[in-house]
């Protein structure tokens, strides 16, 4: 891999050393916001080769010294823009592009559409604009990303009403979360049911779960960027809206216009004003969030950004199912970044990065009960550098340092007769402290015009639990174009990952305990191989793409079997450990202009783990793996006021154990009934398959109030529109009369018809 | 929009969001290649016993003994030369109103002999082997109670009994408490439900769920707490007994006791009940045991 890394550097500086080149450098911009367009693809009209804005919107596209180049920008949602620039020295330019209200509106105006899907030594990447969330369906009300996520290939969402989602074979705790870099550990609103994430205050999505950049590490299955938006840097605006759920207001505006900018959006339930006619008083929830952020561009060479976030639900349930429940959960991060450029081809950022997470439930079922409490603190600070040296080469480098404080503790017992139950004083908890490194090193390569390879290697240390582990990851992706609208790619990743959360197989609520590693916990480790084959068609507007992978996963952590959480119970003495591995095929089809757009997507994979100490040793399928997993997604321009959207999900049913022989064992009398079970392998049942079909129509008008424009929409929904009662899990029985052994399936959510409204002014 | 329409949206809305609904399904469950269940355990001075059933599918609908016992078998136990054949033989079971069917020898058990049991059933064959020379009696110091006692099964009451454990060998007990029991009596808070049992009263043997080991505790004073399994009044009597096992009887309720508790837990990973002296194709134990003398005790409350 040095060998390699050498070879690129000295092709490089060979490179940079021609002169009769220049850089075309800036940022792409919002017309009307000036907010940054993340992921905006600039083409090179005459030679096709380009590049694309980074996280903050910025560019650099060196190219041979030419009369006029002309220079093709666009971006999902927007008018494309060919752009005339004269090539004799070094431009930096801001390129603003118009928002097209309808994408009906899209002009093509040049032959030259988005093809990076195909051209970009990338695979397994999907971006996701925050216009595109907002032309898909709402849940009771509310738009949302993580629900938008769940329908794209390679990705599962959790069983209804937990939380989370399984991107190609990994556990929850494989997905790195990240808001402006901080890390949500748990970015879920309801269980699950929609994130914490604000569509409102978002700028882009972006998720990889394959073919990953050095640049990124410490998961072992995707990374989620999420970008909040900078604030309109022209004008004062505020949106908002209200739902069955919750309502929520954004306001955004400049500071100093055009140069620094201020947006903030909180988002607050209401759900126990409409939960109180209906249920019991010991069952509500609320839930909160704030996003704030600010900018300012210190020079043309310096930007600093400031943000901040905090989430928190707070639930009580009782009653149903043998189900009771109270929690309290919440994420805090703030941000603060600084972009310098160093020249026109080096842009740097340095971030200092906070974030606190915490769970604590209270669960009954059966009359047992569990009460759990985790915390992760960290405090992160990282640079890194992109060096952009001609238009063959971007060159990324880094270094990022994360001190994590754990807080895990959790107590499962039988519901006392008298006298209280145990709780847990977080102020008790033996915390765990541990230290995160990583450099890395990655360039991403044009070769030629039909061979494009992305490699790099991050090299991570970790010191913690009186253990130290260094990590060597090699990544590499290649491209090959077939054509200007195919191409075959491929890619290898190693990864490793620090930190652990434990599942609970056989709870339905989220009992995942966070864990850092340590002498007994190694590290989570992956390999992970990907073939794509990538197609465009009609001019790029419909995007195709197959890619299959198979990762192996070791060090995967498991309770073992009867292991039962006492409070002094050292949490590493009941852990197992084996080894998962995934295989899978990917097939996605997007249709991203004109009056239908959406997609179709349809994963079948496959899921095992192996441990020593469980199921016998013998291999078995993760309680996460599901052998299909269709989505269809879409939104239908009715009428220029008028917007169908829907989305229908189809997906094999969550495994899990259940016993397939009885044994009756007559030793007289004692507390037990002398029934017992013989299991033959774990996971050895389905859940029945889950489907849905959620439809949502929107009426957006401009409308004058007071004498001044607004927009306001109302969006009328149905989430699970035939009211399919999904199993949310199973319990045994006896039935009291027949003493025959039974199986009770428990649902959570039937139709629900919703409505909201929103503003903009 | 209509004030009226959204109000109605609201309310309907409000009242489906949170419920949750139940039902029995039919899961249909991996196929089952059945296995047998042998539990013996033999105590010197008694005859031996050998319950001898068949395991069943999870959701089969036989559930009584006389559909479970397998009949016909030959079944044998053997210690130097002597055999001692084993005939089905059944009790009936007042509180449950079933028979409950076993195999019984004829030859009383003797201490300090090695024991080997050969059960012959279609074409297969399961032997095992154990010994009454392994384990020794101990004898109960004292006892007491605990009306609120805090262990792995949660907060309960308790009958405590205090022992000395016989030094220089692993030694495995069990407890055991013999006393009468009538409809009014409760078994785990739930009321007795016997048409069989009319206003009679019955003598029960109630074991303790839990197995104990003196595992670095050789030689010393003992001390177990036990949640009795029905419920008593002041002045209720029974008399205890503390078992000495061998270590096949203790492995094999102890992950009994493990597995109920993952039953009830739903925080703890399922319990596999694991091969033991019969191999795979058998569930169960073959092992000896002596009792202490027994001890009157008399609830206090």
């Amino acid at each position: 891999m040095i060998k390699y890394l050498l070879t690129g550097v000295i092709t490089l500086l060979s490179n940079y050393t021609h002169a009769q080149k220049i850089t075309i450098s800036g940022y792409v911009k919002d017309a009307a916001s000036k907010e940054a367009l993340i992921n905006a693809s600039i083409v090179n009209a005459n030679t096709k080769s380009g590049t694309s804005t980074n996280q903050y919107g910025y560019f650099s596209l060196t190219i041979n010294t030419t009369d006029t180049v002309e220079l093709i920008i666009s971006y999902q949602g927007y008018r494309l823009q060919a752009k005339k620039v004269t090539a004799r020295q070094n431009v930096q330019l801001d390129i603003l592009l118009e928002n097209t209200s309808s994408n009906l509106e899209e002009v093509v105006v040049s032959s030259v559409r988005n093809n990076r899907n195909v051209q970009k030594a990338q695979m397994g990447v999907i971006d996701v604009p925050v216009k595109a969330i907002k032309n898909f369906p709402v849940l009771m009300g509310e738009r949302d990303v993580l629900k938008i996520i769940q329908l794209l290939p390679g990705v599962q969402s959790g069983q209804e009403g937990t939380a989370g989602f399984y991107v190609r074979g990994g556990n929850l705790d494989q997905n790195l979360v990240q808001l402006d870099e901080a890390t949500v550990y748990n970015p879920n609103h309801l269980f699950g049911l929609f994130s914490t994430f604000n569509v409102n205050s978002i700028n882009h999505v972006q998720l990889i779960k394959g073919g990953f950049p050095a640049e990124y590490g410490g998961r072992l299955s995707s990374i989620l960027n999420i970008t909040m938006k900078e604030g309109n840097k022209t004008k004062y605006q505020t949106e908002g809206g209200i739902g069955l759920l919750s309502a929520n207001l954004t306001f955004q505006g400049p500071i100093q216009k055009n140069k620094s900018s201020f947006i903030i959006s909180a988002r607050k339930s209401h759900i126990n004003l409409l939960l109180q006619p209906a249920t019991s008083k010991s069952t509500s929830y609320s839930f909160y969030d704030i996003n704030a952020k600010m900018n300012y561009e210190l020079g043309e060479k310096d930007h600093i950004f400031l943000s901040f976030f905090k989430g928190n639900d707070n639930a009580g349930y009782t009653g149903a199912s043998s189900l009771n429940y109270t929690t309290d959960f919440g994420n805090t991060t703030a941000t603060f970044r600084w972009n310098h450029l160093l020249g026109s081809k080096i842009f740097s950022n340095t971030s200092l990065i906070y974030n606190d997470y915490h769970l604590g439930l209270g669960s009954t079922q059966n009359n047992y009960y569990e009460v759990l409490y985790t915390g992760i603190k960290d405090f992160n600070a990282k640079t890194d550098f992109t060096f952009t040296p001609n238009d063959k080469h971007k060159i990324k480098a880094g270094f990022t340092y994360t001190y994590h404080t754990l807080y895990p503790s959790s107590v499962s017992s039988k519901v006392p007769r008298r006298g209280n139950q145990i709780t847990i004083n977080k102020d008790s908890i033996a915390k765990r402290y541990s230290n995160e490194l990583a450099f890395y090193l990655n360039d991403d390569y044009d070769v030629s015009k039909t061979f494009s390879v992305n490699y790099g290697i991050r090299i991570p240390h970790f010191t913690g639990g009186g253990a130290s582990y260094t990590g060597i990851e090699p990544r590499v992706t290649t491209k090959i174009s077939l054509n200007t609208t195919t191409s075959i790619k491929a890619s290898w990743t190693l990864m490793n990952q620090f930190l652990h959360a434990v599942p609970n197989s056989t709870a339905s609520l989220p009992t995942d305990t966070w864990l850092s590693s340590s002498k007994l916990i190694k590290p989570q480790k992956s390999s992970q191989l990907a073939l794509g084959l990538f197609k465009n068609f009609k001019n790029n507007a419909i995007e195709t793409s197959v890619e299959a992978y198979y990762k192996t996963m070791d060090n995967q952590v498991l309770f073992k079997e009867g292991a039962q959480v006492l409070l002094n119970t050292n949490l590493d003495s009941i852990l197992t450990f084996g080894k998962g591995n995934s295989y899978g095929v990917e097939l996605l089809i997007k249709k991203n202009v004109g009056r239908l757009t959406g997609w179709l997507s349809y994963t079948w994979s496959k899921t095992t783990q192996q441990f020593a100490q469980l199921n016998r040793g013998a291999e078995f399928p993760a309680a996460f793996d599901r052998r299909h997993n269709f989505s269809l997604a879409g939104s239908y321009e009715l009428s220029k006021n008028w917007t169908l959207s829907a989305d229908f999900v189809f997906y094999t049913g969550r495994a899990f154990t259940l016993p397939t022989g009885r044994v009756t064992v007559p030793v007289n009398a004692s507390l037990y009934d002398g029934v017992y079970y013989d299991y033959t392998s774990r996971n050895n049942a389905r859940l029945k398959s889950y489907h849905r079909l959620d439809v949502s129509f929107s009426n957006k008008k401009t409308v004058k109030f007071w004498g001044k424009k607004y927009e306001r929409e109302w969006v009328f929904g149905a989430y699970n529109l035939y009211s399919r009662l999904n199993p949310y899990f199973v319990y045994l029985t006896t039935n009291a009369d027949t003493k025959q052994p039974e199986a009770r399936q428990v649902s959570l959510l039937p139709v629900i018809p919703s409505v909201s409204f929103n503003f903009k002014f | 929009m209509n004030k009226f329409v959204v109000n109605i949206l609201l309310l309907i809305t409000s009242g489906m969001s949170f419920l949750s609904c139940e039902k029995v399904i039919t899961i249909t469950p991996p196929p089952y290649a059945g296995k047998v269940s042998i539990q013996s355990m033999l105590e010197p001075g008694s005859l031996p016993i050998v319950y001898f059933n068949k395991t069943v599918p999870y959701f089969d609908s036989k559930i009584n003994f006389a559909d479970l016992v397998i009949r016909n078998a030959n079944i044998n136990i053997t210690t130097g030369s002597a055999t001692d054949i084993l005939k089905l033989d059944s009790v009936y079971d007042k509180v449950y109103c079933e028979y409950n069917y076993y195999y019984k020898g004829s030859k009383p058990v003797q201490l300090n002999k090695a024991y080997t049991l050969t059960i012959t059933n279609n074409n297969d064959t399961y032997t095992a082997s154990c010994s009454t020379g392994s384990i020794s009696g101990s004898a109960i110091d004292s006892t007491s109670y605990t009306a609120n006692y805090k262990d792995l099964y949660g907060e309960h009451e308790g009958v405590i009994i205090y022992f000395k454990d016989v030094p220089a060998q692993v030694n495995y007990y069990r407890y055991e408490m013999d006393r009468f029991i009538d409809t009014a009596t409760k078994k785990a808070e739930v009321k007795i439900v016997s048409p069989c049992l009319g206003r009679d009263s019955v003598q029960v043997q109630e074991l303790g769920r839990s197995v104990f080991s003196d595992v670095g505790q050789d030689g010393q004073q003992l001390k177990i707490v036990i949640e009795p399994a029905y419920s008593h009044n002041p002045g209720t009597k029974g008399y205890i007994r503390i078992q000495s096992i061998d270590k096949n009887a203790f492995n094999f309720f102890d992950q009994l006791d493990k597995q109920k508790l993952s039953q009830f837990n739903p925080f703890i990973e399922p319990v596999f009940l694991r091969d033991g002296q019969f191999g795979s194709r058998a569930i169960g134990y073959f092992s000896a045991m002596i009792k202490s003398n027994p001890v009157l005790f008399v609830y206090p409350e």
